[in-house]
C-alpha cells in the first residue's frame, strides 16, 4: 500500500503542471516517465519512433501475482491517434494511476490487476500533437507525413490561416444565396442546412477560416501533413483518400500498433479512445455474403459485446449517441482481422448525463448544437462570436463559430470525472475476460491398467475464448490442451487438442483412455497465452 | 540520287560516335561485348555476378542499388538501365520489369539478365534499341524473391516449392512455426513423391503405358497405390505429415488495394506489405511516378495475363481496355502458343495481387507473363473440339509426354522409383520428377523464350507516351494582346495518364504551362471539341499553370490556348511546358516579332 501512496504524491504533482488544460507531448513524456519512476507496478517502454523520431510509449501496470506481468493476459488501452482528440490522451494517461490508487480501496480490482495487465499507450500520434498546438485550435486527425492533397506538385501549401488573430481556426461565412447554410431558429449564430425546398433559402457560403495560400482558387485544401492513423488499417481501408497512406498501415505510428498487437500474443483486449465509438452504439450484425469483409460482427459476437455495451453505459451513466465508425480505424482492425474483441469510445457525449443543459429562458436545447452553444455560453469560452472581417479574395465575411477543439473535448474539470468513469468500465471489461479453468469429470480405472480420464475446460468469463470473428479469421491462437503423457501411453484421444471455441459459460469436455498405475498423477496442460495458462493433476 | 547521297550523312551521327564494337571477323553473329550463357539458370549469387559483369562492360549504364533485405538477408537488387549520356532515368518515362516474386517460379529472371544484355549488346548496332533507350529507362527487379530462388536451386524441391518468401509462419497454429516441411528422405536433393502399394483402399494404379506413372482409379476399379504426397515425415509428431513447411504465404496475395485478409484471399499475410520484399518494390513503385509500364514475369502456361484479379474490380475504363487489348493481342503474335488472358476470369480470383496493384492504384499499364508452355516443348496441342479432354485426355498428354522427355532429354526428371521405410507409413517407394521438370522450360529452350518475351517487353517499352509539341499558332488580337494556341501530342499508345490513372487519381495531373518574357498571360484554357471550333475550359486562377487531369491520351492530343498582354508594341517570347509525370516534360520555344 505504501507505494500507492507514493505514488499518488507524485503523480498528483506532476499532473498539477499542466493545471486545468490538456498535456502537450512533453507533458506527456515527462509525466509516463514520473509514473514509472514514482512505483513499482508501473514499467515504461518505448514501442517505436514516430515520424519525427518522437518516443512512442507504453506503461504497463500490474500488482503482484503468481504470473510475471509480462505473460498475463492483457488489456491494450490506446489513445492519441487523432491530434485533436485531447481527452483521450488526457484519460489514458491518468487511467494507469487511477486504478492503482482505485485498486488500494478495492479488492476486487486489485485481484484483477493481480490477474491480468493493463498496457496504455496514451499518445499514439505524438508529431501530430505537436503540429497542432504549434497552429490554431482546429480538427487535426493526421500526422506529419507530406501529402498533396490537391495534387498540385506541392504539399501542405494552403493550411488554413488564423485571420483575426484569436488563436481559433473557426469559420468563415460568407453572405451569398449560393450558399448551402441559413441560421437556425434555436440561436440565430447556429448554422443549419437551407432547406429550399421548404422555402427556406441559403443565405450563408461557410468555409474553414484561410485564404488562398497558393492562389490556385481554393481555400484550405492542402493543410499541413497527413496520414489519419485511425484511417491507415487494413479493414475497410479507403485508398480513394488523400489521408488514408498509400498503404495500410504505412505510418510508423500505426505499423508500431500492428506489430505490437501482433507480436503480443498476450494481448486478450482493446480499448480505444478516439473519435469512434463502438460502445454507445453496438455495431449492426453482418450482412456481407460468406467469404466479403464483413459489415458487422458475426450474431454469435453481438451476445457479450452487448454485455459489455451495457457495463460501459453503465459504468459512464452514457445514454448513448451514435459514434463515428470510420473506415480503416485500428480498432475496427483489432476486432475484424485481429479476431480481439476491440472496444471504442470518444468519452464524452453532448448527450450524456453529468453535463445538464440550459438555455437562459429554461429551456432546454434541442440539438448537440444547441447544447454545446449552452455549454460555451456557461463557460464563457468554446464559441466565437461572429464579427465582420475583410477578406483578401472573399471581400466582406463573419468569421465565427465553435472552437473546433471545444466540440471534441469537453471543459478539463471534466477530466477527473471521466477517469473514475473509465476506471469502473476497464474493472467491468476485465471481470469479464475469458477465464479458463480445468476440472476432472473422471478418471477411473476400466482394467488391466487401462484409464478413462475426462477433463472439462470451462470458461468461467463472459468474453469467448475466441471471438466468432477471429474463428474465421484464425488471426488468435486456439487454446492448446495437452495430455502431459507419452504418445504410447495414450490409447485413445489426442496427446494435443486444439480448441478452437469455447464461449463465456460455456464447458467443453475431453476423454482419453489411457494406461497407467493406481494413485499415479497426470498433468493436463492448458496453453493460452491470451486467455492464460493452466494446469491440472489428476490423480488416477 | 540526292537521296542515296544524303543516306550516309543521316547515318554517320548515329555510328560515330559508337566505340568499335568488338569485331572478330564474324559479320553474322559477332562476338559479344559480354559473354553471358542463356542455356542454364542462374542461382542468386550468378545472377548478382552476372549483372556486375554487365555493369563493368557497360561505364555508367547499369546502376546496381539494393532495396533492402529479404527475410534472411538477401539484398533485393534494382537495376536500372539508362544512357549515362542523356537525361537522368527519373526524368524519363520508365518501364518497371520483375521476376519471381514466387520462389520456384526462376526463369524471368534470366528474361530480365536476357534483356539487359540485349539492351547493351545492340544499344550501338540497333537503331531502334538506340532509339527506345534515347527516350526511356527501365527499372529490372531481378528476383523479388531471393531467399526463395535460392531455396529452389539449393535446398530439395518440387517443381512448385517454395512458391512462398522464407518468413517462418505457423502454418497449423500449433504454436511452432515451420517445424513439419517436407524431407529429403531419400538423400537425392529433390522432393519428389511418395507412393505406398495396398492391398486394399487404392486411389491409383499403373498407367498400363507407362508404369512409372500413377493414374487413379475409376469407381469400381481396384486400386493397387495410395498416393502419398510428397516426400516427408511427421516430424513433429502430430500426427499430420508436412502441414507447416517453409514460409506459408504468396508475396503475389500482399499489395494494397484489393487486398483481403488470409482467410478470404490464402497467403495473403497478416497486413499488406507485411514482408520486406513487397514493401520494397511497392515503395519504389510509389517513389517513381515515371512508371509509365509494368511486367512481372511468373510461370508457367503460355500466357499474357492482365486484371482485374476479380469480377469485382472489373469496371476498367474503356479507353485503357484498348490498349491492353491491343498490346496483348501484339503478344499473342510475338510469343506463339501464349495466349492473352484476364486473370480472374480465364485463371482464377486473385486478390493484392502485385500488377492489379500496379494498374489499379498507380494507373499503369502492366501484364503477367506465365513464361513457358509444354506444346513448345513437345509439339502435342489438345484438340479439345475434338474431344481430347477430361481426365482421360490429360493422362494420355501426360504419359505422351514422358515418353518425348525420354527420347528429347534422356530420362533427366524422371528418379526411379526406390523402395523406403517411412517411420509412419511403412514401407513405400520414392520417386518421381523433380523440380525442373514441369514449369522451366528445357534449356535448350530457354534463350528463344528469353528473346520473346524481351521482344513483347519492349514492344510494351516502346508504346510508353512520346510527347511532342507542335509549333504555337499565334495571333496577334491588336491593343498589345495576342492569343496563343498550342497542341501536345502522344505518339504512343499509352496514354501520359491512364483512365485509371485519372480515376483513383494515381499521381499528379499533367500541367501544360505557358512562360512569357515580355508579357503577362491573363487567361489560359483548354481547348476541347471540334479543331476549328472548339469548347473552352478556361481555368480561372493561375492560367500559365493549366492542370490537364485527363493527360494525353492514346496516339491523342491536348491543345491549350492563352491570351497574352505585351509590355511593349512588339516582340514576345514564349516558352511552352508540358509536364507529365508518365511522359516526361517537354519543351518548346518560340520568338514572335
Amino acid at each position: 500500500m505504501r507505494s500507492f501512496l507514493v505514488f499518488t504524491a507524485i503523480v498528483a504533482a506532476s499532473l498539477a503542471a499542466y493545471g486545468g488544460d490538456y498535456p502537450d507531448v512533453e507533458e506527456v513524456a515527462k509525466d509516463l516517465t514520473a509514473l514509472a519512476a514514482g512505483s513499482e507496478p508501473i514499467v515504461l517502454t518505448e514501442l517505436a519512433k514516430s515520424r519525427e523520431g518522437v518516443p512512442i510509449r507504453s506503461i504497463r501496470l500490474a500488482l503482484p501475482g503468481t504470473v510475471p506481468p509480462e505473460e498475463r493476459p492483457r488489456l491494450l488501452v490506446v489513445a492519441g491517434l487523432a491530434p485533436d482528440h485531447r481527452i483521450g490522451v488526457a484519460v489514458a494517461l491518468r487511467l494507469g494511476e487511477a486504478l492503482l490508487s482505485t485498486a488500494a480501496d478495492d479488492p476486487a480490482l486489485a485481484s484483477l490487476l493481480a490477474r491480468y495487465t493493463v498496457e496504455i499507450i496514451p499518445l499514439a500520434n505524438p508529431d501530430g500533437l505537436s503540429m497542432l498546438l504549434a497552429g490554431g485550435r482546429r480538427e487535426l486527425r493526421v500526422n506529419t507525413r507530406p501529402v498533396d492533397d490537391d495534387r498540385d506538385g506541392a504539399s501542405g501549401e494552403d493550411p488554413p490561416d488564423d485571420l483575426n488573430g484569436d488563436g481559433i481556426i473557426s469559420l468563415m461565412r460568407v453572405r451569398t444565396r449560393a450558399g448551402s447554410k441559413r441560421a437556425s431558429e434555436e440561436d440565430e449564430r447556429l448554422l443549419v442546412d437551407a432547406d429550399p425546398a421548404a422555402g427556406k433559402a441559403a443565405v450563408w457560403r461557410v468555409l474553414t477560416e484561410g485564404i488562398d495560400n497558393d492562389g490556385d482558387g481554393w481555400i484550405n485544401e492542402d493543410g499541413p501533413g497527413g496520414v489519419d492513423l485511425d484511417r491507415n488499417f487494413p479493414h475497410g481501408w479507403d485508398p480513394t483518400r488523400s489521408d488514408s497512406g498509400k498503404s495500410c498501415p504505412s505510418e510508423p505510428e500505426s505499423l508500431a500498433l500492428i506489430g505490437h498487437v501482433l507480436g503480443t500474443p498476450e494481448i486478450a483486449t482493446l480499448l480505444v479512445y478516439g473519435h469512434e465509438s463502438n460502445l454507445s452504439t453496438v455495431p449492426d450484425a453482418n450482412k456481407s455474403p460468406p467469404r466479403v469483409p464483413p459489415t458487422g460482427p458475426p450474431p454469435e459476437d453481438l451476445g457479450w459485446w452487448k454485455v459489455l455495451a451495457e457495463a460501459f453505459k453503465e459504468a459512464c451513466k452514457a445514454t448513448g449517441q451514435a459514434g463515428e465508425q470510420s473506415t480503416g480505424s485500428f480498432a475496427q482492425w483489432a476486432y475484424y482481422q485481429a479476431g480481439l474483441p476491440a472496444f471504442s469510445s470518444s468519452l464524452w457525449y453532448l448527450s450524456d448525463e453529468g453535463t445538464p443543459f440550459e438555455l437562459p429562458d429554461g429551456k432546454a436545447p434541442t440539438t448537440d448544437d444547441g447544447r454545446l452553444l449552452a455549454l460555451a455560453d456557461r463557460e464563457g469560452r468554446g464559441f466565437v462570436e461572429w464579427a465582420p472581417f475583410e477578406h483578401e479574395t472573399l471581400g466582406s465575411v463573419e468569421i465565427g463559430g465553435f472552437d473546433p477543439l471545444f466540440r471534441i473535448n469537453p471543459p478539463p474539470r471534466l477530466i477527473a470525472p471521466i477517469v473514475s468513469q473509465q476506471v469502473k468500465f476497464v474493472k467491468e471489461l476485465l471481470t469479464r475476460l475469458p477465464r479458463p479453468a480445468l476440472s476432472v469429470n473422471s478418471a477411473r480405472a476400466t482394467g488391466n491398467g487401462v484409464y478413462e480420464l475426462k477433463v472439462a475446460v470451462t470458461n468461467e468469463g463472459v468474453l469467448p475464448a475466441l471471438t466468432a470473428m477471429g474463428r474465421l479469421t484464425r488471426a488468435p491462437a486456439p487454446l492448446r490442451l495437452e495430455l502431459d503423457l507419452p504418445t504410447e501411453r495414450i490409447l485413445q484421444g489426442q496427446a494435443r487438442e486444439m480448441i478452437d471455441r469455447l464461449d463465456g459459460g460455456t464447458t467443453a469436455e475431453f476423454r482419453w483412455l489411457i494406461t497407467g498405475k493406481p494413485d499415479e498423477v497426470v498433468v493436463v496442460r492448458l496453453h493460452s497465452a491470451r486467455c492464460g495458462s493452466v494446469i491440472l493433476e489428476v490423480r488416477l | 540520287m540526292k537521296r542515296l547521297l544524303l543516306l550516309p550523312v543521316m547515318l554517320l551521327p548515329l555510328f560515330a560516335s559508337s566505340p568499335a564494337i568488338s569485331e572478330d571477323g564474324n559479320p553474322v553473329t559477332p562476338a559479344p561485348r559480354v559473354s553471358l550463357a542463356f542455356d542454364r539458370f542462374y542461382d542468386y549469387a550468378e545472377m548478382v555476378e552476372a549483372i556486375e559483369k554487365l555493369s563493368a562492360a557497360h561505364p555508367g549504364w547499369l546502376e546496381m542499388k539494393s532495396l533492402g533485405k529479404s527475410v534472411q538477408g538477401r539484398d533485393l537488387w534494382l537495376v536500372a538501365l539508362n544512357d549515362p549520356d542523356g537525361p537522368p532515368h527519373t526524368e524519363k518515362p520508365a518501364m518497371y520489369i520483375d521476376a519471381n516474386i514466387h520462389g520456384n517460379e526462376i526463369q524471368g529472371t534470366e528474361v530480365i539478365l536476357y534483356t539487359m544484355w540485349y539492351l547493351l549488346e545492340n544499344r550501338e548496332r540497333l537503331p531502334l534499341i538506340r532509339g527506345l533507350l534515347d527516350r526511356v529507362a527501365f527499372y529490372f527487379i531481378p528476383t523479388v524473391n531471393p531467399d526463395g530462388r535460392d531455396a529452389w536451386f539449393h535446398e530439395p524441391s518440387t517443381p512448385h516449392s517454395p512458391r512462398t518468401g522464407l518468413r517462418p509462419v505457423d502454418d497449423d497454429r500449433d504454436g511452432q512455426a515451420d517445424e513439419d516441411g517436407p524431407d529429403d528422405l531419400d538423400g537425392d536433393g529433390s522432393i519428389t513423391d511418395m507412393r505406398k502399394k495396398v492391398a486394399t483402399g487404392g486411389t491409383h494404379r499403373l498407367d498400363p503405358d507407362d508404369p512409372r506413372r500413377l493414374i487413379p482409379v475409376r469407381p469400381g476399379e481396384k486400386g493397387e497405390y495410395l498416393l502419398l504426397g510428397p516426400e516427408g515425415i511427421d516430424n513433429d509428431g502430430d500426427g499430420r505429415i508436412n502441414e507447416d513447411g517453409p514460409g506459408g504465404y504468396d508475396m503475389n496475395r500482399n499489395f494494397p488495394g484489393d487486398w483481403r485478409p488470409s482467410w478470404i484471399q490464402w497467403g495473403a499475410g497478416p497486413y499488406p506489405l507485411c514482408y520486406p520484399e513487397t514493401r520494397a518494390i511497392a515503395d519504389f513503385a510509389f517513389a517513381h511516378p515515371n512508371i509509365a509500364a509494368g511486367q512481372s514475369y511468373h510461370n508457367t502456361g503460355g500466357m499474357i495475363i492482365r486484371g482485374p484479379g476479380h469480377a469485382d474490380e472489373d469496371n476498367y475504363p474503356r479507353s485503357d481496355l484498348a490498349v491492353f487489348d491491343r498490346l496483348g493481342r501484339d503478344g499473342e503474335r510475338i510469343l506463339p502458343g501464349y495466349d492473352y488472358k484476364v486473370l480472374y476470369a480465364d485463371l482464377y480470383p486473385v486478390r493484392g495481387g502485385f500488377v492489379t496493384f500496379l494498374y489499379e492504384r498507380l494507373g499503369i499499364i502492366c501484364f503477367t507473363n506465365e513464361l513457358f508452355r509444354w506444346t513448345q516443348y513437345d509439339g502435342i496441342v489438345p484438340d479439345e473440339a475434338g474431344g481430347d479432354h477430361g481426365e482421360d485426355a490429360r493422362r494420355r498428354r501426360r504419359g505422351a509426354r514422358m515418353k518425348f522427355s525420354d527420347d528429347v532429354e534422356f530420362g533427366r526428371h524422371f528418379r526411379k522409383w526406390t523402395p523406403y521405410h517411412h517411420p509412419q507409413y511403412g514401407d513405400i517407394e520414392i520417386g518421381g520428377l523433380t523440380r525442373a521438370s514441369r514449369r522451366v522450360p528445357p534449356v535448350f529452350m530457354l534463350e528463344e523464350l528469353c528473346h520473346r518475351n524481351m521482344a513483347f517487353t519492349l514492344l510494351h517499352a516502346r508504346e510508353m507516351p512520346e510527347l511532342v509539341i507542335d509549333e504555337p499558332e499565334v495571333t496577334d488580337l491588336g491593343e498589345g494582346l495576342l492569343r496563343v494556341r498550342a497542341e501536345v501530342r502522344n505518339l504512343r499508345l499509352i496514354p501520359s495518364i491512364t483512365g485509371m490513372g485519372k480515376r483513383v487519381k494515381a499521381g499528379l495531373p499533367d500541367f501544360f504551362e505557358l512562360e512569357v518574357e515580355g508579357g503577362v498571360t491573363c487567361g489560359g484554357s483548354l481547348l476541347e471539341g471540334a479543331r476549328l471550333t472548339p469548347r473552352l475550359r478556361p481555368q480561372e486562377h493561375r492560367p500559365g499553370r493549366l492542370r490537364v487531369e485527363d493527360g494525353v491520351g492514346s496516339h491523342g492530343s491536348v491543345r491549350a490556348e492563352w491570351i497574352v498582354s505585351r509590355d511593349g508594341r512588339q516582340g514576345v517570347a514564349l516558352k511552352l511546358v508540358y509536364r507529365s509525370q508518365k511522359g516526361g516534360t517537354i519543351t518548346r520555344k518560340y520568338t514572335g516579332e
